[in-house]
Order: C-alpha cells, then structure tokens, then sequence
C-alpha cells in the first residue's frame, strides 16, 4: 500500500535498513519491482504496491572507481556501482570491503549493511554468499 | 514543421574566471548589458525573459524568472521557467516569437560569488536519499555509462584523449578562456592526470567557474535594422528521457540519447550533418564528443574516438570542435554553462572569435546536456 503521506514515501525502506532488511516496491497489480519508490507503479501506473524484501543479491550492470573523497569519512579510491538485483530493479550503492582491482561489470554482489555518517545503508560486497 | 524565422541579434558575455568576487545577479545584469548593445537595443524594447532567478530576495514560488522584474524595473509579456538557458531557452524564445507571445526574448544565466574555492559545486552534489549517501556526484553519473563503453569496446585510451587535447589546446590560445595559456596538452598528459571518476582523469572532465552570458532573439523582420549579421535558428529539438541524477542510468539506454532530437532538428534545418561546418558539442566530459558524433551517425558505435582521430577536430580538421575551448578549458558556469555554446557558435558565424576562427562557416550544429543528465537538445544556426 502506498502511503498517505507521500512525504512518508520511502521511510520503510530506511526503518528495514535498520533491521538490515533490503526492501524495495512490488506492484500488486503488474508484480514487477521498481525503484526508488514512487506512488505509483512506473510500469503500469498502478497505486497498489507495497514493499517486500529483496535477497540483496545481484550483479554490477556499471562503476566507477572515485579518487576523489567528498570527506574523510569515505576511502580513498571507493567504489560506486550500479547494482542490477535479481528480482530486476537496480539502484546505487557503493562497493565496500574490496580492492578496486577486484571490481568488473557483471561481478556478482550481495547487500551488506553498515553504519556510515550515523545512518544504516545497504552497501554491497563482492560475492553471492 | 517549417525553417523559424528567427534570428540571435545580440550576444553578451563577461569575464569568465574560476572565481569572480561578485553576485550571480550583478555578473547576469552585466551580460545583460552587453547583449543590449551588441544588438543596438533598449531594455525597454525587451518583453520576454528566460533566466534563473538565483536570489539573494525576491520569492521561492514560481515562476521564478518574474523576479527579474524587480531588477529590470519593467514587466515582460512572456517568462520562461521550464530549462530557461542553452538551447531550451532558445527554443522556447524561439517559440514565444514565432507565436507572437513577445517580440523580444533575452535568455541569460551564469554565475558568481558562489563557487568561492569549493573542491566541487553545489549543483554537481545532488542531496536526493538515494543518491548522496554513496558519495555519487554528476562527473561519476557520466562515469559509469562510459564505463560500460569503455569495457565493451576497448577504445585506444592515446585517441580518445586527443579529444581532450585538442578541445583543450584550442582554449589554451583563447586569450578570454578560463585556462587561456595552459598547455599545449598531449594526449599523453590527460591520461597522465589524476585520476577522479574512472575512466575519467581530471583534464578528461569539464570546468566549474564563473562568469555570464546573454544572448538575444528576435524575429528575422527586427533582425533586419540590427547592427551585427543576423544569425537565424534553422531548427531544433529536445528530448527528456528521466529525471536527471536519482536513478541509475545505464549505457544501454541512453547511448543512444539525441538521436531523435538530432533528426529532428535536421528534418526542421532542411540540412543534414554533411551541411555543418562547426560542431559546438556539450562536452561535460571527452567520452560525450565520442558518443555525440557516434549518435549523429558519422561513425559506428566504439569507433568515434579512431574516427574523430582520423578526421581531426581542431580549427583545421574535417570537423572543427568546441572551438573556444568548450566546458573542458573556456568556462563552465553551472546553470549558465548550456548558453556558452549558443554564444560561440554565434561568435564564429560572425567571424568574430575570441580565440580560432573558422574559415566562413555557414552552419553550426550545437547541443547541450548528455547521456549521464538523460536529457539532450541540439539546434543549427545558420548564416543563412
């Protein structure tokens, strides 16, 4: 169910990021994920959708290697990616506990969740278990 | 869809600099001025406006531009708000004229007394949940669709920086660019520069710097009793694919991106790509020039960079490029950036370049935004 608010959007998505729960929309009516949330289905403008939790696994469709850190907080180089998740949604994340040298189109990655700057974010590392 | 009778009469712009210690306002009224005079008009002669309000005052309700108002002392008959700078402006302009809604539009934008010394603009950090806590900036949006190309095709990494070079090397001898005097680069140089977005290095990737500019457009039959040579709008065309920088955006979607506009603006121009002497290109970064003439057709998708190589891009090749030394050396002034390229092109049909002049061209192809952004507009101006 959408919510009332639109600005309760996408709260869910962080309160499960607290439990470590990688959650994103499924349309009820077409059964197809998307992402980000939106209020309605952006495959077949349907407003009956609801959350459910993604197994957090999926492959790297593109990345790139950053040498420029927007603080002391990140590592120098880090690693933004494009992860494809296998119930066929994507969205950005970054790539944590990897050599950059390790990292390829395609590569297969899972969820891994961490505290960064005070928040619960899903990361992802490299490999299917 | 017919050929516009519509005409640029007046360009301003002011100093371009990586940081100029002034308002956006003031630098803005500034290039204001100067495109008055360029086209030997009045202010009170101006009834449609298409410019960012950047405060400070004034509302945040839209539309914004009518803030202006207040500045100019003077109500206008028609405000663009939609994308109101680089070749949307333009066109909207364009189309207000043709439709009678204003006789005379000004479209400006730039900026100033905001970058200060930041190691990255504001405008390149959007603060959306789902993209800031990555540390995702625009320069990495473009990075990963390259990256995708980049893999795929292997380019020879000597020719596509030559891209870089070349484009650099004409701002190098472009006394009004930001990086006027730097360089000659090699192609060796740009990869040997730091690394920022792989595969992007720091001379791979545009400017962020100050300044403002202005252009003027009017109906064909005003253009007449103006001083400067009239250069008409022949056509153009847009295309917004999705918003720009939320959700991912990957190669095999946008790779592609402006093929549509680009026929369009053709089909309207009554020319086709043959017909174009001067190519003013969005080049946030080296590997959007690629993409762009890979999108116009001249050559099959992975091979633009031994193409472009191969036919050359400077003042003297097959295909003259960003002439005054593009977003890469000459300026890049955040929202105002998308009219420097409307600026230059109308500069070198005039013959009246800052920095290399090209030898009487007649038609100049110029586009704005790219693959990584998800929207893309190109227009042709013409002598003719």
């Amino acid at each position: 169910m959408t919510p009332d608010n639109p600005a309760m959007l996408t709260t869910k998505f962080w309160d499960e990021a607290k439990n470590k729960k990688l959650v994103r929309p499924v349309c009820g009516t077409c059964n197809t994920s998307f992402f980000s949330p939106q209020i309605l289905c952006p495959w077949c403008q349907s407003g009956n959708w609801e959350f459910k939790e993604s197994t957090g696994k999926g492959s790297i469709y593109s990345y790139t290697i950053v040498h420029r850190p927007p603080d002391d907080d990140y590592p120098n180089p880090y690693v933004i990616i494009d992860v494809e998740l296998e119930e066929g949604w994507r969205m950005y994340s970054r790539l944590i506990d990897c050599s950059p040298s390790e990292v390829k189109i395609g590569q297969a990655v899972r969820v891994s969740f961490q505290i960064f700057k005070e928040k619960m974010l899903p990361f992802f590392k490299v490999g299917e278990e | 869809m017919n050929k516009p009778e519509i005409a640029i009469v007046g360009i301003g712009i002011t100093k371009q600099a990586k940081s100029i210690d002034t308002s956006t306002i003031q630098i803005c009224e500034e290039a204001v001025q100067k495109a008055l005079d360029d086209a030997g008009m009045d202010m009170a002669e101006v009834d449609g406006i298409a410019a960012r309000w950047p405060g400070p005052g004034g509302t945040e309700l839209d539309p914004g531009v009518v803030d202006w108002t207040g500045i100019f002392g003077k109500p206008f008959r028609w405000v663009g708000d939609t994308y109101p700078q680089g070749i949307p402006g333009l066109l909207d302009a364009a189309a207000a004229v043709s439709f009678g809604l204003c006789n005379v539009a000004i479209v400006f934008g730039g900026q100033a007394g905001v970058l200060k010394r930041a190691q990255l603009a504001d405008y390149t950090q959007p603060t959306n949940e789902f993209v800031e806590p990555w540390g995702l900036f625009t320069a990495a949006h473009f990075a990963m669709v390259a990256q995708v190309y980049f893999q795929r095709f292997e380019p020879d990494r000597l020719r596509m920086s030559s891209i870089a070079s070349e484009i650099r090397n004409a701002g190098s001898q472009n006394p009004e660019a930001v990086m006027y005097g730097k360089g000659p680069y090699t192609p060796e140089d740009i990869i040997q520069s730091p690394k920022v977005a792989e595969p992007f290095h720091l001379l791979d990737l545009c400017l962020a710097t100050e300044g403002a500019s202005a252009f003027i457009v009017t109906s064909t039959d005003r253009a007449r009793d103006c001083p400067q040579k009239p250069i008409r709008i022949l056509g153009g065309s847009s295309e917004w694919y999705r918003q720009q920088y939320v959700n991912p955006v990957r190669y095999d979607e946008v790779k592609n991106l402006g093929k549509e506009a680009f026929k369009r603006t053709f089909k309207q121009s009554e020319l086709n790509v043959q017909d174009i002497d001067l190519f003013e290109l969005y080049d946030i970064n080296t590997w959007e020039i690629v993409r762009q003439f890979e999108t116009l057709g001249l050559c099959d998708e992975g091979d633009g960079s031994d193409f472009l190589f191969e036919n050359g891009i400077g003042a003297n090749g097959k295909y003259p490029t960003n002439t005054d030394g593009g977003l890469l050396s000459f300026s890049h002034t955040g929202w105002g950036g998308p009219n420097l390229k409307v600026i230059e092109a109308v500069r070198q049909l005039r013959g009246q370049a800052s920095g290399l002049q090209i030898q009487d061209p007649k038609h100049a192809l110029v586009t704005g935004a790219g693959s990584g952004a998800q929207y893309f507009n190109a227009a042709v101006l013409s002598t003719e």
